[in-house]
């Protein structure tokens, strides 16, 4: 993994126990200044602590794994939590978004994660857990987000217009018709950020993995590429996800007669 | 024919379920067909509902002796035109919202965009050809009630199903809108008017008229 002689460093308990000093900072400003946030400071740092041991344990374990079907399973399950967490963030559903979520985040996910996974990055074999859970992990992170937020700009944008739609479905329009100004509007918007990041990459920010990675000992050419890697796909994954969430969305707001669903008309 | 436009125990709900409203009735061709009752008594609700643009609870129209389901909803919603009382206008220019709907599927394969008609009917409702290429957002009121109503009749519809039509026009526009309507529903056969309106004078305005009424 080393290059140039360098290889990780690692942190012993003793250091670990070094670091109470950068919570005694952040402590001692909240104390001066009465901000009242000690016990939330303290409660957040064990709990920081503590789940990140327990993840670190669970995935020594899964690293060990050598069943491709345990791993994809644990993907799935990342699948199911992203997208319970999705679908919590969406104000104003026609439809519980639960299932939908979990077929745009899964059906994207697992698309773009095994481009990547198989033909990008190839590990031998393919479903090396220190490979695939890292990748299918920041997909769904970044997903997570972007089809959060189509929808309910998706669901925003339609509330907002409910005279123009109607007047479009009068004048012929099928609900795709009615609808597509504001489809167009959340796709852009779940897709915004992604694309965004994708031009100050590099020059605001260093990503975390990328950081990581060079911590780790890796040259930082070859970490470059990795991070490239994964922000395209990342990119592709929100797109993906938004397009499928918004597609199968888009039409509970309208009833078996093409007409605007009358639930629309109670909310107002 | 035997039915023009019969509907038969029309049955919707008027805003939060609380209410349901069932009513029957009949328009002829040739006819307007005048919707009475108070506000909030469900007349702008009954017209969507003719439209298919809210679902009815229960009952049916019958349109030339064919159930309303027998068409498809874009045929029926051109066929059977809404306008609403506070016109809708879209991004962009005067003429390309004359020409939306024949973007749509209602009816983009089967008529076409008559640009003689659009300057007759500009000037039968008195507005200028620069209107077409303003954008149409920065319309006032009445220019875009006006606007409205070219595009409904460019669809070339049956029935028109108008809903307070005059309420943003000066006393002038109103009575040359209503004189319009009341010779488009005689100019051909097969034609008819729903309409709702506050104003009694309106009414004065149509020959031959029918009326329903609603919560009284």
């Amino acid at each position: 993994m080393g290059s140039g002689g360098y290889s990780y460093i690692e942190i012993s308990y003793a250091q670990l126990l070094l670091s109470i000093i950068l919570v005694l900072i952040t402590g001692i400003i909240s104390a001066l200044l009465q901000l009242g946030l000690i016990k939330s400071l303290l409660w957040g740092t064990v709990r920081a602590f503590v789940q990140l041991t327990l993840i670190g344990y669970v995935l020594s374990f899964i690293f060990k794994l050598d069943n491709w079907a345990v791993i994809l399973l644990i993907i799935l399950l990342m699948c199911y939590i992203a997208s319970r967490e999705a679908s919590r963030r969406i104000k104003k559903p026609m439809v519980k978004p639960d299932a939908v979520s979990f077929l745009a985040l899964t059906a994207s996910t697992f698309l773009v994660g095994m481009i990547v996974v198989v033909f990008i990055v190839a590990p031998d074999p393919w479903y090396t857990p220190q490979v695939m859970i890292p990748i299918f992990g920041m997909i769904l992170g970044n997903s997570m987000n972007g089809i959060a937020l189509a929808l309910d700009r998706m669901y925003g944008e339609i509330y907002g217009h409910l005279d123009e739609v109607e007047q479009l479905l009068a004048l012929g329009a099928t609900p795709f018709e009615a609808v597509r100004d504001y489809v167009k509007e959340a796709l852009r918007a779940g897709m915004t950020p992604t694309i965004n990041s994708l031009m100050v990459v590099g020059l605001v920010s260093l990503p975390g993995m990328m950081t990581g990675q060079i911590l780790a000992g890796m040259d930082p050419a070859v970490a470059v590429r990795y991070q490239f890697v994964v922000m395209v796909m990342i990119a592709a994954a929100v797109a993906m996800g938004c397009l499928i969430i918004v597609g199968l969305s888009y039409r509970s707001m309208f009833n078996e007669d093409m007409a605007l669903n009358e639930k629309l008309y109670r909310n107002n | 024919m035997q039915d023009f436009f019969r509907f038969t125990e029309l049955t919707y709900y008027l805003g939060s379920r609380e209410r349901e409203i069932r009513i029957s009735g009949e328009l002829k061709p040739g006819y307007v067909l005048v919707v009475k009752g108070p506000s909030g008594s469900g007349k702008s609700t009954l017209l969507k509902v003719m439209a298919r643009l809210v679902k009815a609870q229960g009952g049916e129209i019958i349109y030339r002796d064919k159930n309303w389901y027998a068409y498809s909803p874009y045929a029926w919603r051109t066929c059977i035109q809404y306008v609403p009382q506070k016109p809708v206008m879209f991004r962009g220019n005067g003429r390309e919202n004359l020409y939306k709907p024949f973007l749509l599927k209602g009816i983009r394969e089967d008529r076409i965009f008559n640009e003689e008609k659009v300057r007759e009917y500009l000037d039968i409702f008195s507005l200028p050809p620069q209107i077409l290429e303003q954008e149409a957002i920065t319309l006032s009121g009445g220019e875009a009630a006006r606007l409205s109503f070219i595009r409904a009749l460019l669809i070339e519809p049956s029935i028109i199903l108008l809903d307070e039509p005059t309420a943003y026009l000066d006393q002038e526009n109103r009575i040359k809108v209503l004189r319009f309507f009341s010779r488009w529903v005689k100019e051909e056969p097969g034609r008819g008017i729903v309409l709702i309106s506050h104003q009694e004078n309106d009414i004065e305005e149509f020959s031959d008229t029918s009326f329903i009424s609603l919560g009284g």
